[in-house]
């Protein structure tokens, strides 16, 4: 009985431990968008409209005044945080044309939920593009014990479409 | 006959007197119990997570210790580091960041740097941006200076470089006019309040009143006392339902 209490306990703990974690650094994220050569960084200022709207699909004020993303032709790459319960997650997002071509959890900080850094969960936002509501056109499965988590990578999809359509704007207006 | 009576009679008056006994030593339990565990019920509308301890007895009982402060000087004030904390004059910063490298102002910004990020603040205190190595910021950073036309350096263990007002944008820079920031200490009456605060903000209310619940707050010895006290308040019952059994057989 107190070994198989024991067990538990142990598998318990390494669970959480396990949870946090570096999965992949931003340089390699960066690197592997870009087949090996990112492009300079570029930033966005989050003033006036846009921090308006990057207001609304997070629900809070932004951390900070601007966010650095990395283009190339019709792709962005987007390195942003949220926080899920506690702490931020580092995700990456890469947008083509629109539509989101990939999302990843560089650094997870919590002590639950990590499920969402599995491709199992992440595959759902390929191809993902923004209705004129500013949410994704498809509907993400949650992952029960981890819907914080869940939520926080949904925003940073939604921002990332979000601030690729503005740069788009930008780009085409004369 | 009158025997057993009598008899019955002591043994009566002996339960009664072992009752009384353990209602006077449960009491305090009692009490204690009955309280904590009526304001940990409303944690919540309570906000006993986020009020703090600010009793120094209690915060030295749990050996929250503050570690040494670290200061820089700007022109908005004292950067102050605790921990991995930072303070920006009596402001807490929520931005953590493991060592302090240095404080400057350039660029229109108060530029914070630790080993391995720069934090590019307004005057006003708010967050620009958390410049890191993904931007290609050098690192780790060992000292942060400025040129005298006001441009941003750093010097890692290896070489010193120069960036420009984006602070993604890095080059070697020979080490000649460089004016690197110097620690400055903050005044006392600031760390003072710093020392509290951080101390403070260890120890929650909620956290408090969960270790006198269960007893921990005595450490390890505190739960069997809490243990004690629970076979305590089982005992009155047993006592209780067994004296009032006795009188009705009487």
């Amino acid at each position: 009985m107190l070994k198989t209490l024991t067990t538990i306990l142990l598998l318990l703990s390494a669970s959480v431990a396990l949870a946090r974690g570096t999965y992949q650094e931003p340089r390699e994220f960066l690197h592997q968008a870009f087949h090996g050569d990112p492009p300079p960084p570029k930033m966005v200022w989050l003033s006036g409209e846009v921090r308006a709207a990057t207001q609304a699909i997070l629900g809070h004020q932004p951390a900070q005044l601007r966010l650095r993303y990395w283009a190339r032709e019709q792709r962005s790459a987007w390195i942003l945080e949220e926080i899920g319960k506690e702490h931020p997650i580092t995700v990456g997002v890469v947008v083509n044309a629109g539509k989101l071509e990939s999302i990843k959890v560089l650094v997870f900080r919590e002590s639950r939920g990590d499920e969402v850094r599995h491709p199992f969960f992440t595959e759902q936002f390929s191809g993902a593009a923004l209705t004129s509501q500013r949410v994704l056109d498809r509907t993400i499965d949650g992952i029960s014990g981890a819907t914080l988590s869940v939520r926080a990578l949904t925003k940073l999809a939604r921002l990332a479409l979000y601030l690729h359509q503005h740069l788009d704007t930008r780009h085409a207006a004369p | 006959m009158p025997h057993r009576k009598k008899h019955h009679g002591v043994r009566l008056r002996s339960l009664f007197l072992w009752h009384r006994y353990f209602g006077f030593t449960a009491a305090v339990f009692v009490a204690v119990l009955a309280l904590t565990g009526l304001l940990l019920n409303h944690t919540d509308r309570l906000h006993l997570a986020e009020r703090h301890v600010q009793w120094n007895a209690l915060l030295d009982w749990y050996g929250i210790a503050a570690p040494t402060p670290f200061s820089y000087a700007a022109a908005e004030g004292h950067v102050t580091q605790l921990g991995e904390r930072l303070y920006l004059n009596d402001q807490p910063l929520p931005q953590t960041e493991r060592a302090l490298r240095g404080v400057t102002a350039t660029y229109g910004f108060l530029i914070i740097a630790s080993d391995q990020a720069l934090l590019a603040y307004t005057p006003q205190g708010e967050l620009v941006d958390r410049v890191d190595a993904s931007v290609g910021l050098p690192t780790p950073i060992v000292a942060l200076g400025a040129t005298p036309q006001g441009d941003i350096v750093v010097l890692t263990d290896e070489d010193s470089y120069v960036g420009d007002e984006t602070l993604y944008n890095w080059e070697k820079t020979p080490l000649t006019a460089v004016n690197w920031a110097q620690p400055s200490p903050a005044p006392e009456s600031l760390i003072a309040d710093l020392l509290s605060n951080y101390r403070g903000a260890g120890l929650s209310v909620e956290r408090v009143l969960l270790d006198l619940h269960s007893g921990r707050i005595l450490g390890p010895w505190g739960i069997w006392l809490m243990d004690a006290a629970a076979v305590l308040l089982l005992l009155l019952a047993i006592t209780g339902v067994w004296h009032w059994a006795q009188r009705k057989r009487r």
